[in-house]
């Protein structure tokens, strides 16, 4: 192990681990488009209390909140080519971002369904009986009139979130991912420094972090100046 | 490995619900580093102090942007370098109470912002201290806000501590691991793990509940 820091090598390392930053943001969208789809789903299916897959939806959401992530990695990266293989579907060489991108979706899923849900339950009723009162249809009214209410309601709890995920992704190394932590290991292992190259990793994910942070403020008062406009 | 065992996911659950104490350590040891240091923190940015505010605004929103588990190998790395033999219960405790610390500066810092100013200005408007304010008006008022997170909190932390098997401290998760290590059924061991946490979030989910009621009729009693 070092028995030293050089900051001269944070720099020579820095090039190398940041060219693993793709995987990095690669799990992070696909991850997010699963969760989104997924989470709107559940919080349908709770909100319209259907049978059976209603009671399905609650116990998986607490299941997802209850369990660290790094557990529910590793059976979904056990578990699922033994739930396939019963499926005749041989998931035993996939690559492990996919067992990273399922795990990361499911378990987004599961927050992104609460956030929605209080998200619309959220909106006044009111806001929904004005819109049958014109005429509106059940479809359009969730469209035109409560769902541009509850995403700006889902808004920062949802940029939260996000950068929860982006912070997370950092876990995929123990099932062998090479992300940029994983890159950070390979490298400890070829030269025995591996303090350096987690104060890089360390400063990429705080970069991220901040233009993350700034895409989500500014979309949202994107989003705030839209609404208050629609109401004038 | 060829499906489960349920005999097997019982014998590791057992393993690992041996080991709650030592999570439990994990988590309410640096939940309560993390509730001082942290409502220091919060209290410095709160009143905006000079210099100190925006030091700590930096230090906090740097140290929110790191992975838990950089903020673990880097202490982990100082900390063998500069005190050989050290036990890496230090070092998670560590790591955890600089995780609770910045969750929960944030936490109170949310609970103390979501009080009108008005009042502040309330409590000064009839000759009350700065201090008085805050315990007679502002702090009844935040605690029921802050609690409900604080719990959140601390189920985060419980589930944050899971990763300090890399370390291996022997929590729950390292201890139904352990049970697995003779005949590989690993899914098994994560499974009764799952099962474990997951049974002691609930647990921890239903106090806050019971808590949370009782600080609703506290709020009732004040108005």
């Amino acid at each position: 192990m070092s028995t030293y820091f050089n900051i001269k090598l944070v720099f020579e390392y820095f090039p190398q681990i940041l060219s693993k930053l793709p995987v990095t943001l690669a799990i992070v969208v696909f991850a997010t488009i699963a969760g989104v789809i997924l989470g709107t789903l559940i919080a349908l299916i709770r909100i319209n209390k259907i049978p059976v897959l209603q009671q399905f939806a609650v116990v998986f959401v607490s299941f997802m909140r209850g369990t660290p992530i790094i557990v529910q990695l590793f059976i979904v990266f056990f578990g699922l080519p033994v739930l396939l293989s019963k499926a005749g579907i041989d998931a035993n060489n996939w690559s492990t971002i996919i067992f990273v991108i399922v795990t990361y979706g499911l378990n987004l899923s599961a927050f992104m369904s609460e956030i929605f849900r209080s998200a619309i339950v959220g909106v006044d009723t009111g806001q929904k009986e004005a819109a049958y009162s014109v005429g509106m249809t059940n479809w359009q009214a969730f469209k035109r009139i409560i769902a541009p209410q509850a995403l700006l309601i889902a808004m920062p709890s949802f940029s939260v979130n996000i950068i929860g995920l982006l912070q997370n992704t950092s876990l995929g190394f123990t099932i062998g991912l090479v992300d940029v932590i994983g890159e950070v290991r390979a490298i400890g292992v070829r030269t025995y420094h591996v303090l350096e190259g987690y104060v890089a990793a360390a400063i990429i994910f705080i970069v991220l972090s901040i233009l993350l942070n700034k895409l989500f403020s500014y979309t949202e008062n994107k989003l705030q100046t839209k609404l208050t406009r629609i109401s004038r | 490995m060829n499906g489960s065992d349920f005999a097997f996911i019982i014998i590791a659950a057992k393993a690992g619900i041996a080991c709650i104490p030592t999570t439990l350590l994990l988590s309410i040891v640096p939940f309560m580093i993390g509730a001082i240091v942290g409502t220091i923190i919060a209290m410095i940015r709160i009143f905006r102090v000079k210099y100190l505010a925006q030091l700590f605004k930096i230090v906090i929103d740097t140290l929110k942007a790191i992975p838990l588990i950089l903020i673990l190998y880097i202490l982990f790395f100082a900390m063998t370098d500069s005190f050989k033999n050290i036990n890496m219960i230090i070092v998670a405790i560590t790591t955890l109470s600089v995780f609770a610390m910045v969750i929960i500066s944030e936490t109170i810092r949310g609970a103390f912002m979501s009080i009108d100013s008005n009042q502040y200005e309330a409590g000064y408007s009839v000759g009350m201290t700065t201090v008085q304010t805050l315990r007679r008006i502002v702090i009844p008022q935040a605690v029921p806000v802050a609690v409900p997170v604080l719990c959140n909190n601390l189920i985060g932390l419980v589930k944050a501590s899971s990763i300090m098997y890399l370390i291996t401290v022997r929590d729950i998760l390292n201890g139904t691991l352990i049970t697995a290590s003779s005949n590989y059924r690993y899914l098994d061991a994560y499974i009764a793990a799952a099962l474990v946490y997951w049974g002691l979030i609930l647990i921890i989910e239903l106090l806050s509940r019971i808590l949370e009621k009782r600080m609703g009729r506290f709020r009732m009693n004040v108005a």
